[in-house]
């Protein structure tokens, strides 16, 4: 399992002297579907690292490949998708021995490159090391089941122990405002959207995995909801020390909860960046127009400035840097030469030639709600 | 509760509402049975020289248990409480036995063949419809697609009738008619057994072709719908094993839009059971139908419907009753408040 020092590849930039806790780390990460019409990319040779402890939100729109790069963290890629590359998990050393609680048994490797288990290995490491919280959480249980044998079956499946574990969904369900004896005896059905949601975050918990991979959590649920459940989760990283990361395509819901954001366009990340930073001057021009597309209460539908273009076909992405076809800044170097992501600041970077170009062409204005940091 | 006894009622309704109609056709008809039986009657007299058209009346009522000088609603009316306080269904003609006793001799042949060939018809369905799911798309499921659809093209009673012509009459695997050897003394011995088992093998083996056909893709569509659900795929990610996603995900949802097929079936069946029992020459209560339908026999007709009818409508009631304790979304009247 020879890896790069995890903090080199993906973050140049990094501070030498502090190097950071990596909890996963993905390089050149692609997955490809073979279709008619040929082969189909859509995760491209991507690269990220997850800092522990941290809630990192990858944001895109739909169709962008970010719900293909929550399912590599996992090697969840369905068939007929093939995902190729390295995705390596660091278990906390801090932690040491005293993670006993399922069956994953890291051996003495202090790194656990995820392709490379096997099929048993991989049941393990899902769900006690990484686990999933699914876009659509409605349709996430078993309509035929009560709640608890959604527990007891995940708990049993890993051979832990059970009144130890449902003792953790207590508190959980208590940390996720749930009442654990009303929800646990309910079929799916009598549940509401947001009770089912958390309890499926629960679910998720339940082996107190490090890492908890969030595909479009909130996508299904009302504006309120949404908020409630985007603050339980900052209490929930800090209570249970979890890395979060959070798969949205709402650029702004999570302005105010991430620590970083990773932005996708076209099966790639365009940029990334500490959420400070990118929300308040993103280098790259994709992530400027999005911004700049946000609708708000304030400006009239007309002013609404949306991203001219349609997104790229994953069959036939386009040569060169994929977002030149939409971009304003874009010249005849766009079109040839794809650019690697590249500091642009301390803690930002962005796979853009132009990024001075973009700050002064694209202009946006964020309502100060969505960039204050007021959870 | 009051679901229930509302359900309950409907049931009573249909079932009464369904013999109304069967005892009034019989009288409407023109032609009917009963005036046929009449005709029969006064010829007879005729010959004998006068004829005593209060006598013919009254032997028509003794025979047929209706008198057709009362109005349709008035003789309904005798008929249903001759059932309800006397337990009194009518005397055959053709037998010289009371309706109840002949029917209810044959029911327990046909209630037999019945259940063993739903319930191994729908137990075939199932597998098959979820190995066809499993590999679906492979070369297992278009094999299966097609035989499938060749054992539904070919009509039951076709089916029968080669079964019988080749197994029975050609090879001689199997007797050809009859509920149980002559030869051996009823009662609980191996052979009396084995022998009704040898006698009803054919109508069982024809009655589950009924059922498998249709079943089986059904079970395979719902059960495709499944394999793609989101909750299976998240089940599979928490590492549940696969025996249980077979089980308690996969197999058990798939079944339940099929559950109510399988139950009013039932009802189907038996009524499919006339042509069965015939071909084979069983003689379940399909068959006793059926000759009496031949022969005029009106009050084992009028039995023979009721029978049929009872069971129908049972089965509906049962499929309706049971299906809330399968599915738990189903659940009858707002038991539990959602939150």
């Amino acid at each position: 399992m020879a890896i790069d020092q995890p903090g080199t590849t993906g973050t140049p930039d990094a501070d030498e002297d502090e190097p950071e806790d990596i909890v996963m780390s993905v390089r050149d990460a692609r997955v490809s579907f073979d279709m008619a019409r040929g082969q189909a990319w859509v995760l491209n040779d991507v690269d990220l690292d997850v800092r522990r402890n941290e809630i990192l939100a990858v944001v895109g729109e739909s169709g962008s490949g970010k719900s293909m790069f929550a399912s590599a963290l996992l090697d969840a890629v369905e068939d007929p998708g093939v995902l190729a590359g390295d995705v390596t998990y660091y278990p906390d050393e801090a932690a040491g021995e005293s993670q006993t609680i399922g069956s994953f048994d890291q051996g003495l490797d202090d790194s656990v490159d995820v392709l490379d288990l096997d099929s048993d290995e991989l049941q393990a490491f899902r769900w006690e090391k990484v686990s999933m919280v699914f876009q659509g959480a409605m349709n996430s249980f078993n309509p035929t089941m009560k709640i608890k044998a959604h527990f007891h079956e995940t708990i049993q499946a890993h051979n832990a122990v059970l009144e130890e574990r449902m003792d953790h969904v207590r508190k959980l369900f208590d940390a996720l405002y749930i009442d654990f004896d009303r929800v646990m005896t309910s079929y799916p059905h009598e549940l509401s959207g947001g009770i089912k949601q958390r309890t499926l975050i629960a679910l998720a918990l339940v082996l107190e995995p490090e890492v908890l991979v969030m595909d479009e959590p909130t996508a299904a649920l009302d504006l309120l909801m949404q908020r409630s459940i985007i603050s339980m989760l900052r209490n929930l990283r800090d209570e249970f020390d979890l890395t979060i990361v959070f798969i949205t395509h709402d650029l702004p819901l999570v302005g105010g909860l991430a620590d970083r954001i990773a932005v996708m366009y076209a099966f790639e990340f365009v940029e990334v960046g500490a959420t400070r930073d990118l929300m308040k001057n993103a280098a790259h021009p994709y992530t400027r127009s999005l911004l700049r597309s946000v609708p708000s209460i304030n400006s009239d539908v007309d002013e609404m400035e949306p991203i001219e273009g349609a997104r790229p076909d994953p069959v036939n992405i386009p040569t060169g840097c994929s977002f030149h076809p939409r971009c304003p800044v874009a010249d005849d170097r766009c079109e040839i030469e794809d650019p690697d992501l590249a500091a642009v600041e301390d803690d930002l970077q962005a796979a853009c030639f132009y990024t001075d170009q973009a700050r002064e062409k694209i202009d946006y204005t964020l309502e100060d709600e969505s960039t204050e940091d007021d959870r | 509760m009051r679901y229930y006894v509302r359900r309950i009622a409907q049931s009573v309704f249909t079932l009464l509402s369904g013999l109304f109609l069967t005892y009034a056709l019989y009288r409407l008809i023109p032609g009917s049975p009963l005036k046929a039986i009449m005709a029969n009657l006064i010829a007879q007299q005729q010959r004998r020289g006068e004829v005593d058209t209060e006598q013919v009346a009254r032997m028509a009522e003794q025979m047929t248990g209706i008198n057709p000088d009362e109005p349709i609603i008035v003789g309904f009316f005798n008929y249903v409480s001759g059932i309800v306080l006397r337990g009194d269904f009518g005397t055959s003609i053709l037998y010289q036995d009371p309706v109840f006793d002949i029917l209810f001799r044959a029911m327990p042949w046909s209630i037999f063949l019945s259940v063993y060939g739903i319930m191994l018809g729908f137990t075939a369905s199932i597998l098959v419809g979820v190995l066809m799911a499993w590999h679906e798309g492979s070369k297992l499921d278009s094999g299966l697609t097609v035989l499938v659809l060749s054992v539904n093209a070919i009509p039951y009673y076709v089916g029968a009738i080669v079964m019988l012509s080749l197994l029975a009459f050609q090879w001689g695997l199997f007797p050809t008619g009859g509920r149980a050897p002559r030869a051996v003394a009823p009662g609980f011995n191996v052979q009396f057994m084995l022998g009704i088992l040898h006698h009803g093998a054919l109508p069982i083996l024809s009655t589950f072709l009924l059922g498998f056909g249709a079943g089986s893709l059904g079970m395979r569509a719902n059960t495709v719908r499944i394999v793609g659900s989101d909750y299976l795929r998240s089940a599979r990610l928490r590492g549940v094993s696969s025996n249980r996603i077979l089980t308690r995900y996969l197999t058990r949802n798939a079944i339940l839009p099929l559950y109510t097929g399988l139950v009013v079936g039932i009802g189907a069946l038996f009524a499919s059971n006339v042509i069965t029992e015939y071909i084979f020459q069983y003689q379940g209560a399909g068959w006793f139908l059926f000759e009496s339908v031949v022969n005029q026999d009106y009050p084992l007709i009028m039995g023979s419907f009721l029978f049929f009818g009872t069971v129908t409508v049972l089965g509906i009631l049962l499929a309706d009753l049971t299906y809330g304790l399968i599915d738990p979304r189903a659940e009858t009247g707002a038991t539990r408040d959602t939150f």
